[in-house]
């Protein structure tokens, strides 16, 4: 991350498909270079919860399209 | 106790052994075949085959009941992750991780893993033990005031030698808490001088080594 000059970022977005590797760089964004906007995927949405109480903003892919599918059958009906 | 491992390599099988073998009930996870394949072999039904990191896996191996639960695993990431799944989602009261990159190793102790080995250190430490004259020995790190204890033998031509040990003008951190002397440790008083084999144990910070080290080893 240093190599990236992660100093100098605004954002920092986690959003490969390990998330273990998602959650540890995130944190290390977010704790040791404080960078302001940092976003983790979880690709398993049972850890959601889990790593929601780590004051991690989270997105999950299945999470978001399930939603998007409930909103569109609610707007329909 | 009961304690789960995640990452049955040679370091998680020995554990899971050692720790059988005084009493513990222990479940081990393995996620690669083989390795699993071997670590069943060896453990029976204790081993199971699985993700650590993921919830099906943990909740399978009961993790909600469990004491300990140490991560063992060859990737610091799934280490973390493992300890932090465990603390959050299952309330484990006490978690365990193996970290191999030594830079993760403040991150893990940030985020509240609460014993953090790093395999580095420790072998660096074992290395320093048994390279002689080796200036500085790390005997214990005390990490919720990362405070270091050091063993430090005194060279003979060393320009304290002779000096009250309440002279020596340590760095503000660090203090010497015990001369071992030919016959015997004494805890320093005002009368206590330093002599030639004498061994110093002080503790200090990771900041002030290298000037506690001139200070105590210092030819003038």
């Amino acid at each position: 991350m240093t190599s990236a000059s992660i100093g100098l970022t605004d954002a920092f977005w986690a959003l490969s498909e390990d998330d273990s590797k998602n959650t540890m760089a995130a944190q290390i964004a977010k704790h040791i270079f404080n960078i302001p906007n940092v976003l983790c995927l979880i690709n398993d949405h049972e850890k959601l919860q889990v790593f929601q109480k780590l004051d991690l903003e989270l997105i999950s892919t299945t999470t978001t399209i399930s939603e998007n599918i409930l909103s569109s059958i609610g707007s329909t009906s | 106790m009961y304690i789960i491992i995640i990452g049955c390599g040679r370091l998680g099988l020995q554990l899971s052994k050692a720790l059988m073998a005084v009493g513990h009930e222990v479940t081990a996870i393995e996620r690669d075949p083989t390795r699993y394949k071997a670590a069943s072999h060896t453990l029976g039904t204790v081993a199971i085959e699985g993700d650590g990191t993921s919830m099906k896996t943990l909740s399978l191996a009961g993790a909600n009941r469990a004491d300990l639960v140490v991560a063992l695993t060859g990737s610091d990431e799934s280490n973390l992750a493992v300890c932090q799944i465990a603390k959050y989602g299952y309330n484990a009261p006490r978690t365990m991780a193996l970290v191999k990159s030594p830079p993760h190793e403040a991150l893990f102790r940030l985020l509240e893993v609460d014993t953090v080995i790093n395999s580095t250190h420790l072998i660096l430490t074992t290395i320093e033990e048994e390279v002689p004259k080796w200036p500085l020995i790390h005997l214990l790190n005390l990490k919720t005031h990362s405070m270091d204890i050091v063993a430090m033998p005194i060279p003979p031509d060393a320009s304290v030698i002779g000096e009250n040990v309440n002279d020596i003008d340590l760095p503000p951190n660090s203090f010497i808490s015990l001369v071992v002397k030919n016959d015997g440790p004494v805890i320093p008083r005002e009368d206590t001088i330093l002599e030639v084999d004498d061994e110093v144990i002080v503790v200090t910070v990771p900041s002030e080594e290298q000037i506690l080290y001139e200070k105590l080893t210092g030819v003038e």
